[in-house]
């Protein structure tokens, strides 16, 4: 009969179905958890404090943590929980700006390359293996020194110079799907070289790019606290947890929370960040469809 | 294989000579010469200056009499530290870092191979999910806190080692976990997930339905194409090494050459940090044309494919 | 196969462990002193020196080894106070304004003889303009050294005053050989002469009641002309050319970690230096000099004391820590030629407002003296010390004063006042200070300041060229006489950088230079304090104290006001 035919089970879309693989997950749910908890807290956090992130109470200096200051108060006798919650603040939107800014660039660089191939993507990736024979971390120091030192030379310093991760997957992503059936349909059917760009190849190549911008986002606040650390960092009174980490440094055997609570600041956005992008590239992969 | 490894080569010399050119130009573009900061020094000084650091010849005559001394290896005087030369500076440093690097890479591939191995086939035990777990931690702090814990624990408290400087293999052992905590961390979770690529593989399923001994088919089978990964990236993992030194360097009191990089830079050093580039830049060349090279042995489809 | 993957990883972590225990055991001997108590002592002095030419050299890591290295005239000894050197006796003629120094029977490492043509040479050495040394300045009482130092390096206009300018806009420099033949004139006018091998005659240019003193410092140290001529760009770096005549010579000079000196048989009062070495460590972290100490690898830490572990060092370490007096003023520079920056009432506003109390006792921590004048304790005036008989020219956190200059200048309550910028160089310590005014301002007066770090020399750079609004600064004194502070705010001198001109002040600056009678100095330079703290062109902030870390086993060390760590009678127990 005709009814024994049908497919019983609904067809799910990628989407939906990565998500669902996602959701299996249970370090990437926690991970995605921490960071959702992280973002509200840094936002909201120091709207609900006592003190303010700048206000000083010079004599109450290097107090451990209390019921009045949950984290302790650093040098100059502010409220380490605050300033931690307002760092986060700052690593955040650094990471969040710079892992924008390699988006930008280094999608349109490797989708450039890619799809121009020959000579032009030959001359491009050669550019790029130059870049990256010098370690890009000399660049950014070099270029934090040059500009101002401050958030925005930070974020476009790290931004500027990280693209190169990008661009390379985005080529190859770029190079793999270019040759596929659904693009020589669209070709056919008259699409321009831009609507080919950004209405067919780069949805289908945003799985990689979402993982490793996932991944990005550490690695430009590990580097963050590096300059921090080496006196690149925002200009006091804003600070941003490597800020808090290298002042926390100095004093780590007399007040070792104030190292403490900003270092475990880091880790665990890392460690969430990591979980995520895992979970992300489980989930993305087409390969383990089932 | 000679052709390929030719072919490496000559592209390595021609990455060298253009990262030589770009800082070159990059520096000459700076602004405020290597002796703005001078106190104001009479014009008739600094012609001298000028006269003998041939710098008031054509910026091109200039550029050509660098090339020349680059492969001659003469990088130049120091601008900030009179009476040292760039090649001093690099020398002494080196041989430092060398060592802090070099044992570092080695540790954590002696140590990071086999435990990423185990806990490959180990996958999802005990001893998979402490290990990655311990390993994403280390990975995840700063290279500067984990300075301060290990001189804090180890040194301070515990007194087994001393807190910083370099001489004896004691002073050694700190600065090298500090820096090797990083990429040995890398390394377990890459040798794993690449170990674990490779044991679904139909030639290892092969392998062991053949009734080949587990130890066989992980040596002779498995390694080989599990390592393909892990040896393109010592390359990249030694550049990682070489910048992260800087904060160990600092921290342990170590007079290697990340902090001088650093160093230079903030005081304008401009031939320092020139020299330091095209230093890095060869080196770094180097080590993947090594590392392409041995991937090529390892893995004969790499010498085939022409694209890069 | 289980058990042979368990040998195998038990093979490669027994390798790995081997290889460290291996290390272990190449571990040289243990590092506790021999039986008979080893002679070094190991002292960090915070950074690599630049150089150590004592002519051109400007920085106290410098002046730390050079004073292990070499010896003046005089030196002082450890209450500060100059004793003979290499001088062995001297007279003072003409009202003060000839010195004649008979110099000892002395010698350099290398065996010759320390004869007064080293002086003469090397005095005329740190004048000659070509040598650019930046202390210089420290030989101007020398008649002629100033005319001879400051001979046009450039072609001037007819007037004989402005520079030409080239095409470029830069001037246009003269010949070497022309300049040669200026500088070679004017040189023989240098008021020094070597009346024979071991006499010495120095003319000055006006009686200088401190000019013994100056004679141990390092800029008037003398130089081995053989040594310095053999390697004109390099001979400061070597141990071969490095030849100096003091109680200690260099043998090794590792950059970035060690300078190596050990004692010099040749050093005429040998038998009272009782070390046989001194590593002077480079270490720049404080965090790990501080540790190191603690750690019984330093035994001083001349430069590096953690601040940030102030507090616990007083309890912990209340023996080593030593909290020395020190001849120094911390202040901020105005730069008073940008608005409003150069209006005197909002600098005094600013000046006012600041809770100096509150900052040495919690954020320096170091019981420095909080500044409301310029020239700190430990000068001695005319009778009893300069700074307590000058005393307060203000009050500390006084806030209802500034408050109203600060409306007065037509910013009440800091409203309309533009936002400005406080410039410091690199470190923890300005940052909190800064941050900690930068707090009070804006609490006490509604002013809101940014602040910038730059490198240092980026931060010398812009303060020479007068490109900030607000920059940290502080000044050591060189030598005890109040002049050594008061004479840099004179129009146009080299560590003015404010754009500061009163020409009321340097008249009685000159005044204070040219006066034989030690009260119309110290009266000048009383009022010409008096007019500083009115014109307030700097903000003083504190008085410095050093603070030092010494271990209980060294004895006999000193550290005297403008003088490094003196090791020369030093000894470990």
């Amino acid at each position: 009969m005709a009814a024994a035919e049908r497919i019983t089970t609904p067809p799910i879309s990628f989407l939906k179905d990565a998500w669902r693989r996602f959701k299996a997950n249970p370090m990437a749910l926690l991970g995605l958890a921490v960071l959702v908890f992280f973002v509200l807290a840094a936002f909201l956090g120091p709207y609900i404090a006592n003190h303010s992130y700048s206000d000083q109470s010079v004599i109450l200096h290097d107090k451990p943590p209390s019921g009045e200051y949950w984290f302790g108060t650093d040098a100059l006798g502010r409220d380490l929980f605050v300033r931690v919650l307002m760092g986060g603040r700052i690593s955040l939107a650094v990471a969040v700006y710079a892992g924008l800014l390699q988006l930008a660039v280094g999608v349109a660089y490797g989708a450039i390359a890619g799809l121009r191939g020959g000579r032009i993507d030959n001359f491009m990736m050669r550019i790029v293996d130059i870049m990256d024979t010098i370690p890009l971390t000399i660049y950014v120091i070099l270029l934090a020194v040059l500009l101002k030192p401050g958030l925005t030379s930070i974020f476009l310093a790290i931004g500027m110079v990280y693209w190169t991760g990008m661009a390379r997957l985005v080529r190859a992503s770029v190079l793999a799907l270019k040759e596929q059936e659904f693009m020589l349909a669209a070709r056919a059917l008259g699409a321009n070289r831009s609507r080919l760009v950004f209405r067919h190849l780069v949805p289908n190549a945003m799985a990689p790019i979402i993982v490793e911008l996932t991944f990005s986002i550490p690695r430009a606040i590990f580097t963050e606290s590096f300059l921090s650390f080496i006196g690149l960092g925002v200009s006091a009174p804003m600070a941003s947890w490597g800020v808090l980490a290298s002042e926390g440094f100095l004093g780590l055997r007399s007040y070792p929370w104030e190292l403490a609570f900003p270092a475990a600041a880091i880790i665990l956005t890392t460690l969430a960040f990591n979980f995520v992008g895992d979970g992300l590239r489980d989930a993305l992969d087409p390969k383990l469809r089932r | 294989m000679a052709r390929y490894i030719l072919q490496r080569v000559i592209t390595m010399l021609v990455v060298a000579w253009v990262v030589v050119t770009l800082t070159f130009f990059m520096m000459k573009a700076l602004p405020g010469g290597p002796f703005a900061s001078e106190k104001k020094l009479p014009e008739a000084i600094l012609k001298n200056i000028e006269r003998r650091y041939k710098l008031d010849r054509p910026i091109m005559e200039q550029y050509f009499d660098y090339l020349k001394n680059v492969v001659v290896w003469d990088l130049g005087p120091s601008f900030k530290y009179e009476g040292r030369t760039v090649n001093d500076v690099i020398n002494k440093g080196f041989s430092v870092s060398a060592k802090l690097g070099g044992l570092s890479i080695l540790v954590s591939l002696l140590l990071g191979v086999p435990i990423g191995v185990i806990a490959a086939m180990r996958h999802n035990g005990l001893i998979d999910r402490t290990v990655s777990g311990l390993a994403m931690l280390t990975a995840a702090a700063p290279s500067f806190v984990i300075s301060g814990l290990l001189q804090y624990f180890l040194a301070f408290k515990l007194k087994w080692f001393p807190p910083a400087t370099w001489g004896t293999p004691k002073h050694m052992i700190l600065p090298i976990l500090a820096l090797c905590s990083f990429s040995l961390a890398w390394l377990i979770k890459l040798t794993r997930s690449s170990m674990l690529e490779v044991t679904s593989q139909d030639y290892v399923r092969t392998a062991r339905a053949k009734g080949i001994p587990e130890f066989w088919v992980i040596f002779r089978h498995m390694l080989r194409n599990a390592l393909v990964p892990v040896i393109a990236s010592v390359a990249p993992l030694t550049a990682g090494v070489l910048v992260g030194s800087f904060i160990i360097e600092f921290i342990f009191a170590i007079p290697g050459i990340g902090r001088e990089f650093v160093i230079s830079i903030q005081n304008r050093d401009y031939t320092v940090t020139l020299g330091m580039t095209v230093f890095y830049g060869f080196l770094l060349t180097g080590f993947t044309l090594v590392g392409d090279i041995l991937t090529a042995f390892v893995d004969p489809r790499v010498r085939l494919d022409k694209e890069g | 196969m289980r058990r042979f993957l368990a040998g195998f990883l038990a093979v490669s972590m027994l390798a790995a462990v081997g290889c460290s225990t291996k290390k272990n055991e190449q571990t040289p001997a243990p590092s506790t002193p021999a039986p008979k108590k080893e002679q070094v002592i190991r002292m960090n002095i915070g950074t690599d020196p630049k150089t150590l030419d004592p002519a051109v050299s400007t920085g106290v890591p410098e002046a730390n080894v050079q004073l292990a290295l070499f010896e003046g005239l005089m030196r002082l000894d450890k209450d500060g106070k100059p004793v003979p050197g290499m001088a062995a006796s001297y007279e003072v003629k003409d009202n003060g304004l000839t010195y004649v120094f008979k110099l000892r029977d002395a010698k350099w490492s290398n065996g010759d003889a320390v004869t007064a043509e080293d002086f003469v040479y090397a005095w005329k050495r740190a004048v000659d303009p070509m040598l650019a040394s930046e202390y210089a300045y420290q030989l101007y009482y020398i008649k002629g050294a100033e005319k001879a130092n400051t001979i046009p390096m450039n072609e001037l206009e007819a007037d004989g005053k402005t520079e030409k300018v080239g095409a470029d806009k830069k001037p246009i420099a003269r010949k070497a050989e022309d300049i040669k033949k200026d500088w070679d004139a004017a040189a023989a006018q240098i008021g020094v002469k070597a009346l024979d091998a071991k006499t010495l005659e120095v003319k000055l240019e006006a009686p200088t009641p401190y000019f013994l003193s100056l004679t141990a410092f390092h800029t008037l140290y003398p130089v081995h002309k053989k040594s310095v001529e053999s390697a004109p760009q390099d001979w400061h770096r070597k141990p071969e050319t490095l030849i100096g005549n003091g109680p200690f010579k260099m043998t090794a000079w590792t950059p970035k970690d060690k300078v190596i000196a050990v004692k010099n048989p040749n050093y005429y009062d040998a038998a009272a230096v009782k070390l046989d070495k001194i590593e002077f460590y480079l270490i720049d972290s404080e965090a790990t000099a501080t540790q190191m100490f603690e750690a019984g690898q330093l035994d001083i830490v001349e430069s590096g004391v953690n601040n940030a572990e102030l507090d616990r060092l007083k309890k912990e370490k209340a023996n080593e820590l030593k909290i020395l007096p020190d001849l120094g003023l911390y202040y901020y520079r105005f730069n008073t030629t940008v608005a409003p920056m150069n209006d005197v009432k909002v600098r005094k506003a600013l000046t006012y407002a600041i809770d100096r109390k509150l900052i040495v006792e919690n954020v320096t921590k170091g019981g420095q003296k909080p500044a409301m004048s310029e020239v700190p304790n430990g000068i001695p005036d005319v009778t009893g010390d300069f700074r307590t008989n000058g005393k307060d020219f203000f009050t500390d956190n006084n806030v209802a004063e500034a408050k109203k200059l600060l409306a007065e200048a037509g910013f009440p309550d800091g409203k309309g006042f533009p936002k400005f910028t406080i410039m410091y160089n690199t470190s923890e310590g300005h940052k909190r200070i800064a941050e900690a005014i930068q707090e009070m301002w804006k609490k006490n007066l509604g002013v809101n300041v940014d602040l910038e770090n730059v490198e240092w020399q980026v931060y010398l750079d812009r303060q020479q060229n007068l490109d900030y609004q607000i920059s940290r600064a502080g000044w050591i004194g060189d030598y005890i006489d109040p002049m050594t502070f008061t004479d840099m705010w004179v129009t146009k001198g080299g560590n003015n950088q404010t754009g500061y001109s009163n020409p009321k002040y340097d008249a009685l600056i000159e005044t204070a230079k040219k006066a034989s009678d030690p009260a119309v100095r110290m009266k000048a330079m009383h009022d010409s304090e008096q007019m500083l703290m009115d014109d307030m062109p700097i903000l003083p902030i504190y008085h410095y104290v050093r603070v030092r870390l010494v271990s209980t086993k060294v004895k006999g060390w000193s550290e005297p006001l403008t003088s490094g760590m003196n090791l020369r009678e030093a000894s470990v127990e």
